[in-house]
């Protein structure tokens, strides 16, 4: 058996293969979870869970250069996202 | 220079004026050429600061012109790569991020370099904090210097690795569920996690956000403890932190130590069970056998929780702000957690893992809450077994039930701390140290006699 740690480049073949195996692992491990007792204490669930943006922390001058200068595709002093290439197919 | 002195003491000379910054910091740069790159090709360093010199150079200016210098004076320290130093690439070992610059400081870079400490480099590590074993890095994997076929642990791997081989006076890691601890157990060095919320996380690309610390690998107790205490504290930037007192390493007093029934393979059990012996003699320490109930079932509570982290935290990595779409050049590892947290948050499953696992986790918080009511510390191996070869045949399975023992503390938010207890065929054995949370102080101290044995 081949190591399942090393860093390779995957086929399409190998992605499928490692989703249906990490769907097996936490199969296996909700079957254990299932036995065992809960606790809800200390889990808080909110209605509202959306911070606020402001401006509390404000970056410095280098900030806005090296973001746009890490950008793949940018244009004067905007930052290109083509609509929808993020989607998966 | 390189790494035989301990950090405290070439802190002193330092600070005398007997050894200069700009020497300490050009020797370990010239080791990691030597090494690192070249040579052994340990792969530990990834990026190296081109600004280490010059800022040294200002520590030894500061000394001779007679003003203070800082608590970290002109230590070689050595960052993981998913802590953003302004100006140098942080990939997270992967191909997403390569050639990614940091536009700001993490708050635990800003404490360094206010203390004086010097950055050195960046370190490799399993991508995306990813893996467990060094393996996963994009840019290959990192060696153990103690036996170069060896896996160095992660996946803080380079960070270890790096104090091992006398890279640097100190590192940075991230913690999730061994990170720090494993690796600085293969490669025989000292390796703390500290308590969920001690230290800020702004600047960390996070892995899992319910575990996720940054912490401090070194040579030995004291080096590591002052690290910590230089990082360590509120942060308005991150609201899980809290306000904390000063790291104290002092005589302890008497100390209970609990013990659990064996959990790791007889030879590694061995060596810990003499090191709590020789403590409990020397000491007059008490040793008291304890049971946390469901410690058994923490592996099944950590990796659903996990899972779904990665999922969510990796959503950002999408190719329009930042180097390429995570799922079109991610490894095996990091992969296989982004499609197992897609899978397991969909809404047909509401309740089934997440939020089961959560509630489990809240059950073994409380089950080490109410043993630390009776005891001052548990002491158990940090690993199961002893590292495996590079390449190595191992199953997924087999590779999470690796951190077991490394995992409990932190579904239980508390500190734990792994160090040298011996050598089995010249492999480096880790001892760990787990106090409750918020006890750092009382943690190295106990760390530190056993360090005397």
């Amino acid at each position: 058996m081949a190591s399942e740690l090393m860093w390779r480049r995957l086929s399409e073949l190998e992605k499928k293969e490692i989703e249906k195996k990490a769907k097996k692992v936490m199969e296996d491990f909700a079957k254990t979870l299932e036995k065992l007792p809960a606790r809800k204490e200390g889990i808080v669930e909110r209605e509202v869970f959306e911070r606020e943006e402001n401006n509390l922390f404000e970056s410095d001058k280098d900030f806005r250069m090296i973001m746009l200068e890490n950008a793949p595709k940018k244009e004067d002093n905007c930052i290109i996202g083509e609509k929808g290439a993020w989607v998966e197919k | 220079m390189g790494g035989k002195m301990n950090a405290l003491e070439k802190l002193q000379l330092i600070k005398s004026g007997k050894l200069k910054a700009v020497d300490n910091i050009s020797g370990f740069l010239e080791v990691i050429e030597k090494d690192n790159f070249k040579g052994k090709k340990i792969n530990a360093v990834l990026v190296i600061n081109n600004n280490a010199i010059a800022d040294a150079k200002a520590v030894d200016e500061k000394i001779k012109s007679g003003k203070k210098i800082g608590r970290l004076g002109g230590l070689g320290i050595i960052i993981k790569a998913n802590i953003c130093v302004k100006g140098l690439e942080c990939n997270c070992a992967s191909l997403t991020l390569k050639d990614w610059i940091a536009g700001y400081n993490a708050t635990v870079i800003e404490k360094i370099k206010k203390e004086d400490g010097i950055i050195l480099g960046m370190a490799n590590m399993d991508e995306f904090a990813c893996g467990g074993s060094g393996e996963t890095s994009a840019f290959g994997p990192t060696k153990n210097p103690v036996q170069l076929d060896l896996i160095p642990g992660g996946t803080s791997s380079g960070s270890a690795a790096s104090v091992a081989a006398g890279f640097c006076d100190l590192a940075l890691g991230s913690d999730t569920g061994g990170s720090i601890r494993n690796p600085a157990s293969h490669c025989g060095v000292v390796g703390i996690k500290p308590s969920y919320g001690f230290v800020s996380r702004y600047g960390l690309v996070d892995m899992a956000m319910s575990f996720d610390q940054i912490g401090v690998i070194g040579k030995d107790i004291e080096s590591t403890g002052l690290l910590l205490d230089v990082i360590k504290g509120y942060d308005e930037k991150d609201p899980t932190t809290y306000k904390r007192n000063d790291i104290k390493i002092q005589n302890p007093g008497k100390i209970v130590i609990g013990v659990i029934k064996p959990l790791a393979k007889l030879d590694v059990q061995s060596l810990i069970d003499k090191k709590i012996k020789d403590a409990v003699e020397k000491y007059k320490w008490q040793k008291k056998e304890i049971e946390i109930k469901y410690i058994d079932a923490a592996v099944q509570t950590y990796y659903p929780i996990v899972y779904t982290e990665v999922f969510s935290g990796t959503r950002k990595f999408d190719g329009r702000r930042f180097g390429k779409k995570i799922e079109d050049v991610a490894g095996p590892e990091l992969l296989r957690r982004i499609l197992g947290g897609s899978e397991i948050t969909k809404a047909e499953y509401e309740g089934r893992y997440y939020k089961k696992a959560l509630e489990v986790k809240e059950i073994i918080k409380q089950e080490f809450e109410k043993a630390f009511e009776k005891i001052d510390c548990i002491i158990i191996p940090t690993c199961p077994g002893l590292p495996w070869k590079i390449g190595g045949s191992m199953s997924v399975e087999e590779i999470y039930a690796y951190d077991a023992l490394t995992i409990p503390a932190n579904l239980a938010e508390i500190c734990a701390l792994t160090m040298p207890a011996g050598k089995i065929n010249e492999v480096p054995v880790g001892l760990q140290i787990m106090c409750a949370k918020g006890n750092e102080g009382k943690l190295f101290s106990i760390a530190r006699e056993i360090e005397k044995l």
